[in-house]
């Protein structure tokens, strides 16, 4: 017996989803978070909207400190700073979202099949896993779009194979875990075929894990668009870009010093919702361990 | 962890707690440990549960208090939050008073309480493997227990003292084992280095947390001298918590029974079996099946234990209790523990007399229950004159089921672990075998060899008939159609993401049944294993162990099989409800005639369901027969062991019963000793044994393999029960 | 021990050379052919065909991967298109920076680490417990480019103590300048990749500390000091290693934004210009380089791991 009545004998009846939901909800951080998010998402889908000014429109006088009419100024082709910031998170989310959704897409079928049939699918897949690992997940990105070439679906893919190794490690781990409970063989004595066990059986019950891993990506996706952008290769010009600002930032650093501030701050923010998510996300759901959450920003550096 | 241990836990000491002693005045003898008015509360989602509601007893020197309780009852976590060894972050409040020596531990600073741990009182935990630092060598696990409270000692000195315990509780090769890793370890060794660690400091107090339930009957035998032992040598006090009567019986001078966090009956140990005055002791007792009879029914307590966080104004126990029948003061008036005229013991039952009037209790046979009216369909045995013309519904042959031990660099099978080795089994319709042996013996390989979740090597398992092993797609889907599982640990063998309802409906999902019609089944099926259909909608969270084993057997039966094969199913349950379920399966038999093969290391649950008996080891079956042939007159010295560790729980008479533990563990399955598997193990092994392996051969009207099973009486005496 | 050793020798063996393959091969994917990113759009066709049988491109794969292979195993990763000198060369010059950064980065990071995980697990209501995780919070949320950008509006333009470009001066060479070349991108780095590691400790001690082995160390009276010392933390720290060490693997070739920001001339840079270039020789070797030494990293830490994990030592 565990030390601790946990649950025992009987707890009152209630629905699991709801109360996972309710964990969720209980957890002030992970509101924090959602309610951050649900506003970044409602101002980039608002952009046109909300925006004092056209981002694309220059004319203003360039590099304008903050100001009445240009709340934080503007930037070396005079353009409005607050209207590219809100235009510029639409690429940004966009892109996370983006390549979390190729990351889980790829990684979590090649972690369940890994994972589940075992020998020789595992040691090929792990062993490609281990080579995407093996390379920074920036330059990795930097070689995969001298390959397809700018754009923002190549973004999405460069970020997103990038992702892949997490998504496979943490779904081939929960699997394994999963494989040798007694609810596994249950299902295969029933009669049901290897497809439907992993389908009906596994994946539903290693989903807690990989959900917090899909917000934790997206935040290291966040981080990687900006540097890419950055460094040139993100968001191609004219197209308002967190990243791209930031290098306008770097160029006219003595000009204008508060430039650089500003789409700092939306990034650091996007992260900062998305992590808390991820806590909370963690709570209600419970899976993978506390060691989880942690284990997939190992590589979110820049 | 906050290094304060209780911080943020509401302390209100009660200076006078005004309870009585429970044991009533022993001359001049002061107890060594007094809990008094103990309450522990947690808060959970469900509401704050209070698991210890107001717990008092005492333990003397020298003695063995047994502490006794099922699940939830509050028996672990009392001594725990005594010693302050709760530290979870959802502890609410521990309060009353825990007396060592004079001093309330739970007034002291942490420092000061750490320094009688382990001193003066010391505790032996259940799981001893995790109880054990993996990256630490056993040895100096011990020998840090010693050095903590004796700075002087040098390390030498330590590690001279460590061998000389290590050695006192029966570990070979003391020098040599001091260096290793507890990953070196079997289970029952980790137990005694628990032991070693816990009796090194000479305490007034030893606290054993289910210190055997883990273990395999032997090694349980094994560790319970061994405690035997450690009491002797250090002259402490005893608290051994447990579920299990037996051990109770075996070991104890006094027992505190818990039910709903709250001690329920005190007593000594003769009286609580013989004479109980509470009516829960009393129906535990009854609700057990036997070793050395059959009941035709067993009696189980109806209802599901108490629900820790709404606690009942009355007696925790009124629902269940059939003392309580229609009395309102039951339900009013809470009870307090109260000493006997006698003053030996001490009931919180209002009607204690009424508790003790209660038939069957104690050490005679088994009551007939009032609603067995027939007996349990006993077809004839595979053994003996089985009905030749119909088919058996599972028959094994020659079965043999290896797994590779792989290493090396390419993971090439350089050893192989014979699971199952050449067994064969058959059961007719109705019928029940019981397969029981020890842990790695094969049984539940074998189990699943049957529905082939595990590939056979070799030999031929045919289900009515149908070749298992060769059967296509189709074929083998038609096969796990007519035969299902149970498996041991109900919360493990429900898919925990698919409602109760959902999970029964699977196997008929996979037979492709429209879902009006899924639904319409899975009402029926409910409630032919007593749940309520209403429930359907709920996930398998919500329920207790044994109403998910009930679900687990419902889903088993959606398919209608011929065939159950009922791996461990009563084993994770409480005492009260293994009762229920083991008479649903018998209910459910007799209904459809189904033929089960019930996998066991539990002999008493085998000798109530079985009608025949194989007994596994290492992978072959070594006696096999009719339940009477092989518990009455067990013919191989293994059989005859394995019966002869089993505590049986009626104390009375128990320093005269012989008991002859087996030596050592196991042996590993990937390098079988050659010959007699069990030579190594075995008080009559000769050198035949060594050369020649017995078969299996017809001896007694039953089956043995061994060379001396025709006089093995004369070998090794008759363990009396 | 002997069996993982050859066992996690051999993966490392596979790894590398599926790396080989792979970064051979990427050259294959490009647009466009490398004999005109070497000679120019406008070279006639005879030219054309003249420098491609000069690159071998007219072999087939196979035989063109094999002796681009076994030149690698030589050393031999060709040369620049760009500046023509031996891409390891190239590499060569970078690496003394490279490894300068990682090293400060990496010291700085379990200089923070260790006591904030230690902290933020044990006394995470305290006073200092919280504004530890309040900087674990910051420092999960802050990408290591901006604060690096912070740093050098603050410390450079505002109050120029430092420079805001850093040019490497090589530790052996004059410490002093080393340490303020290279201390602001290592801090930019060290604060994100010390709150992973601090949270990634501070998870697994607390989940150590629920263990019931800490709970037979408290039972045997062991100060609450030395359960931490003696039991908790060596439990917790041998799964945080391999979070460190995959972590350095990523300060290889990994600083690409950090590096840019600094005008840091690093590993990462010198990749970043190359791939701009369409310098593909040198990316080839320089990714080739970057995995390898990845792997060879990881293998060093699974073997560290493994001596000191009985549990794997002694079997």
């Amino acid at each position: 017996m565990s030390a601790l009545p946990a649950g025992a004998p009987t707890v009152a009846p209630r629905r699991r989803r709801l109360a996972a939901a309710r964990r969720f909800a209980q957890s002030r951080s992970a509101v924090v978070g959602a309610v951050g998010l649900a506003a970044l998402v409602v101002m980039a889908l608002l952009a046109p909207i909300v925006a004092p000014f056209d981002p694309a429109v220059q004319g203003g006088e360039p590099l304008l400190g903050p100001s009445g009419t240009h709340l934080l100024g503007t930037d070396q082709l005079g353009r409005d700073i607050v209207s590219r910031m809100i235009h510029g998170a639409r690429g940004s989310l966009l892109v996370a979202a983006g390549a979390a959704a190729v990351g889980a897409g790829i990684g979590v079928p090649l972690g369940l099949v890994a994972g589940y049939l075992g020998r020789w699918a595992d040691a090929v897949a792990m062993r490609v896993v281990d080579l995407l690992l093996a390379v920074p997940g920036i330059l990795l990105a930097l070689v995969i779009i001298a390959v397809l070439g700018p754009g923002r679906l190549n973004l999405i893919l460069a970020i997103g194979i990038g992702a892949i190794p997490e998504f496979a490690r943490l779904t081939r781990v929960a699997t394994l875990e999963v494989r040798e409970r007694d609810f596994v063989l249950a299902a295969r004595g029933m009669g049901a075929s290897t497809p439907d066990t992993m389908a009906r059986t596994v994946l539903p019950n290693v989903l807690g894990p990989i959900m917090v891993q899909f917000v934790i990506t997206a935040s290291m996706a966040v981080v990687v668009e900006a540097g890419l952008s950055f460094l040139g290769l993100g968001t191609p010009p004219p197209a308002p870009s967190w990243g791209g600002m930031l290098q306008d930032a770097r160029s006219y650093l003595y000009q204008s010093p508060t430039y650089g501030l500003f789409p700092g701050i939306c990034l650091a923010a996007t992260v900062f919702f998305l992590e808390r998510i991820g806590r909370g996300l963690q709570l209600a759901v419970g899976g993978g361990g506390p060691r989880a959450a942690a284990r997939g920003l190992g590589r979110g550096a820049v | 962890m906050s290094g304060g241990g209780l911080d943020g836990v509401v302390r209100d000491d009660i200076a006078d707690s005004g309870t009585m002693p429970i044991v009533p005045d022993r001359g001049a003898c002061q107890p060594v440990l007094s809990l008094r008015n103990l309450v522990v509360e947690f808060t959970t989602p469900a509401g704050v549960v209070r698991a210890v509601d107001g717990m008092s007893y005492d333990v003397y020197g020298g003695e063995t208090l047994s502490v006794v309780g099922e699940t939830g009852s509050g028996k672990s976590v009392s001594v725990l939050a005594a010693l302050g060894l709760l530290q979870t972050a959802n502890l609410r409040r521990v309060s009353g008073e825990v007396m060592l020596a004079g001093v309330d531990l739970l007034t002291l600073p942490e420092a000061e309480l750490r320094r009688r741990l382990g001193r003066d009182v010391a505790m032996i935990f259940q799981d001893a493997i995790s109880a054990l630092n993996p990256v630490q060598r056993v040895g100096e696990q011990i020998a840090e227990g010693l050095r903590v409270h004796d700075r002087a000692l040098t390390a030498n000195a330590a590690r001279e003292r460590v061998v000389e315990l290590l050695e006192m509780v029966g570990v070979p090769h003391p020098r040599a084992r001091y260096d290793q890793y507890p990953h070196q370890f079997s289970g029952g060794m980790c137990q005694r280095v628990m032991i070693a660690m816990a009796i090194a400091n000479r305490p007034k107090v030893l606290i054993a947390d289910e210190p055997t339930t883990a273990l395999d009957v032997s090694v349980q035998a094994q560790i319970l001298d061994v405690l035997r032992l450690a009491r002797e040598e250090t002259g402490a006090g005893v608290v051994l918590i447990t579920h299990d009567l037996g051990v109770v019986a075996e070991t104890a001078d006094r027992v505190a029974v818990t039910y709903g966090g709250r001690i329920v009956e005190t007593g000594d140990v003769i009286s609580i079996f013989t004479r109980p005055r509470h009516p829960y002791t009393a129906a535990l007792m009854r609700s057990l099946p036997r070793l050395d009879s059959t009941a035709e029914r067993l009696l189980p307590i109806p209802g599901q234990p108490p629900d820790l966080t709404e606690i009942p104004p009355g007696c925790a126990f009124a629902p269940r209790c059939p003392t309580a029948r229609d009395r309102s003061v039951c339900v009013q008036t809470r009870p307090e523990l109260r000493a006997d005229d006698a003053g030996t013991g001490a009931s919180a039952c209002h009607f204690p007399d009424e508790a003790a009037a209660r038939p069957g209790t104690g050490a005679g046979a088994q009551p007939l229950s009032s609603d067995a009216a027939e007996p349990v369909a006993t077809p004839a045995g595979a053994g003996d004159a089985a009905p030749e013309s119909t088919v058996p519904v599972l028959e094994v042959r020659d079965a043999v089921s290896r797994f590779p031990v792989r290493s090396g660099v390419f993971a090439r099978a350089t050893a192989w672990v014979h699971a199952v080795d050449g067994v064969s089994l058959r059961i007719p319709a109705g019928g029940t075998l019981g397969l029981v042996g020890e842990s790695g013996c094969g049984k539940t390989t074998l189990a699943r060899l049957v529905l082939r979740l595990v590939d056979p090597t070799g030999g031929q398992i045919l289900v009515e008939g149908d070749d298992v092993g060769r059967a296509g797609r189709a074929g083998l889907r038609r096969i796990r159609r007519r035969a299902q599982m149970v498996f041991q640990d109900p919360y493990a063998s429900l898919n925990p993401r698919l409602t109760v309802g959902d999970n029964v409906a699977e196997p008929l999902r996979l037979q492709r049944l429209p879902r009006a019609r899924r639904r319409e089944d899975v009402r029926e099926l409910f409630s032919r294993v007593g749940l309520r259909p209403e429930h359907a909608d709920r996930f398998p969270a919500e329920f207790s162990g044994g109403q998910r084993q009930r679900v687990a057997i419902a889903r088993a039966l959606a398919s209608r099989p011929r065939l159950l094969i009922l791996d461990e199913p009563v084993s994770a349950l409480d005492v009260s409800v293994q009762a229920q379920v083991l008479n649903l399966l018998a209910d459910l038999q007799r209904e459809s005639g189904m033929a089960y093969l019930f996998v066991s290391h539990d002999l008493s649950v085998i000798r109530q369901v079985a009608d025949q008996v194989a007994v596994m080891y290492l992978g072959k079956i070594v006696e096999s027969g009719s339940v009477t042939r092989v518990y009455d007159d067990p013919r191989h010295p293994y059989t005859r062991s394995l019966l002869a560790s089993v505590p049986v729980p009626d104390p009375v008479g128990r320093e005269t019963r012989r008991r002859v533990p087996l030596g050592g563990d196991v042996p590993s399955p990937v390098n079988p000793p050659s010959g007699c598997r069990f030579r190594t193990r075995c008080p009559i092994a000769a050198a035949r044994c060594a050369e020649e392996e017995p078969l299996l051969r017809s001896v007694a009207g039953g089956h043995t393999a061994c060379h001396f099973a025709d006089e093995v009486h004369d070998l090794v005496p008759q363990v009396g029960t | 021990m002997y069996g993982y050793l050859v066992r996690r020798l051999l993966q490392f063996a596979v790894v590398l050379l599926l790396g080989s393959v792979a970064v051979w091969a990427f050259v294959l994917l490009l647009p466009g052919d490398p004999a005109t990113v070497l000679i120019g759009q406008d070279a006639t066709a005879a030219e054309l065909a003249a420098a491609r049988a000069r690159m071998g491109l007219d072999r087939p794969f196979l035989a063109q991967y094999g002796v681009w292979l076994g030149h690698a195993l030589t050393g031999d990763l060709g040369a620049s298109y760009y500046s023509g000198q031996p891409v390891l060369t190239e590499l060569m010059d970078r690496i003394p920076a490279t490894v300068q950064l990682a090293g400060f980065t990496l010291v700085l990071t379990l200089l923070i680490a260790v006591p904030v995980g230690i902290v933020v697990a044990l006394r995470p209501y305290s006073v200092v417990g919280r504004v530890l995780q309040g900087y674990l919070t910051v420092g999960l949320a802050v990408p290591a480019f901006w604060l690096g950008l912070l740093l050098i509006i603050v410390l450079a333009v505002q109050l120029r103590w430092l420079p805001a470009s850093s040019d490497f001066v090589p530790l052996w060479q004059d410490p002093g300048a080393a340490l303020t070349s290279t201390i602001l991108p290592a801090a930019a780095i060290a604060v994100h990749t010390s709150s992973v590691t601090a949270r990634f400790l501070a998870n697994s001690l607390g989940e150590v500390m629920g263990k019931d082995y800490i709970r037979t160390a408290r039972a045997k009276g062991v100060p609450e000091r030395d359960v931490i010392r003696r039991h908790a933390v060596r439990n917790a720290a041998l799964p945080t290693v391999t979070i460190v060490g995959l972590q350095l693997g990523s300060f290889l070739g990994g600083t690409v934004v950090i590096e840019a920001v600094f005008n840091y001339p690093g590993l990462g840079r010198l990749l970043y210009t190359a791939i701009g270039e369409r310098d593909y020789a040198l990316v080839q070797g320089g990714v080739l380089f970057v995995v390898a030494t990845f792997l060879l990293l990881n293998l060093l830490v699974d073997v560290a791991y493994g001596a000191l994990d009985p549990r794997i030592r002694l079997t």
